[in-house]
């Protein structure tokens, strides 16, 4: 990644870290619970968890695998790691401060590489990924979540543009397509496939980006949202609620691995 | 809380791949091969590149 993207993302999340950690509609409980189970964590696994942000995953990860480590560009965002880690008591994970594309770890080294919304926030995505399956085992798994964008060229550019007004370092929301045909580029097969619609408030979402109804940004991203209401121009289905807009980002989760990999995980 | 054991194990330079070690000051994390040394902050290796000095042999 560019030094430039580098630091606005470093800059972003270090400006974000407290709303972001308590505005976290995708790291419920029951949700971290769903993600772990998807990745069939066996207790011999030395997990990675890239872009780790507050280190959730890697946390609901740490009881069903040997080791689950947490790697995150952002200082600010592994010092919440740590506190959850030590209000939790939880041993078997350590954190490291480090860049998706230059991982410090050597080639082979994790049973489990995960990487959870935050291929959307990168420049050269499957980059990430080949880095990914870089520091993964022969055998090992990938785990991939993330939003999706829209397939239609139209409102995947407006969609684009609300993103990017919300947080500066979105660089792109890949599609369902883009994501499998980047799998089969790196000789990856999709062992485990899910598709969800989450529908969110508007407002939580943009205060969870630092925005609040005084920002400029926030007003025009408001404005583009109601915009794209008729014909759901930007793909975010909205809904007026009350003071509120109810939007939807649609989600993929991907478990993929090496053809041949593991013979032990039935495909399903 | 210091780095833990089993990190240590596993990390390596991200430039040049080589194994790191701990400075004899404990502040950092030292690569076998380029010489960069990486800081520890609050017990958290900082592996970025930028932020690594290259230490004298």
């Amino acid at each position: 990644m560019s030094k430039k993207h580098l630091q606005t993302t470093q800059r972003q999340f270090t400006k974000t870290a407290e709303a972001f950690i308590k505005r976290h509609p995708r790291d419920t409980q029951e949700m971290l619970a769903e993600r772990a189970g998807f990745v069939k964590p066996q207790p011999e696994d030395l997990a990675l968890d890239v872009a780790c942000g507050g280190g959730t995953l890697v946390l609901a990860l740490a009881p069903w695998v040997r080791r689950a480590f947490g790697i995150d560009l952002t200082p600010a965002m592994l010092t919440h790691a740590r506190e959850f880690q030590r209000e939790r008591q939880i041993q078997n994970t350590a954190f490291t401060c480090g860049e998706a594309g230059r991982l410090p770890f050597a080639d082979g080294t994790f049973d489990l590489v995960t990487c959870q919304f935050s291929l959307h926030h990168m420049q050269k995505p499957q980059a990430i990924l080949r880095e990914m399956l870089r520091v993964m085992k022969p055998a090992g798994r990938m785990m991939v979540v993330d939003t999706l964008g829209p397939e239609s060229d139209e409102k995947w550019e407006l969609h684009q543009e609300i993103e990017v007004l919300r947080d500066p370092s979105h660089t792109a929301s890949l599609r369902l397509t883009s994501f499998l045909a980047s799998f089969e580029a790196l000789g990856l097969e999709v062992m485990r496939q899910k598709l969800l619609r989450r529908e969110r408030s508007f407002n939580d979402w943009m205060l969870r980006a630092g925005l609040d109804f005084s920002d400029k940004r926030y007003a025009e991203a408001r404005r583009l949202m109601q915009s794209s209401e008729r014909g759901d121009r930007a793909g975010f289905s909205p809904k007026p609620h009350g003071e509120d807009i109810l939007i939807t980002h649609n989600e993929g989760m991907f478990l993929v691995m090496r053809p041949g990999g593991e013979s032990t995980l039935s495909r399903e | 809380m210091a780095i833990s054991k089993d990190l240590l194990e596993i990390l390596v330079c991200p430039l040049c791949k080589a194994p790191v070690h701990p400075t004899l000051d404990g502040q950092g994390l030292k690569c076998s091969q380029c010489r960069r040394v990486y800081p520890i902050k609050d017990d958290i290796p900082i592996m970025l590149v930028d932020e690594a000095r290259i230490e004298p042999e």
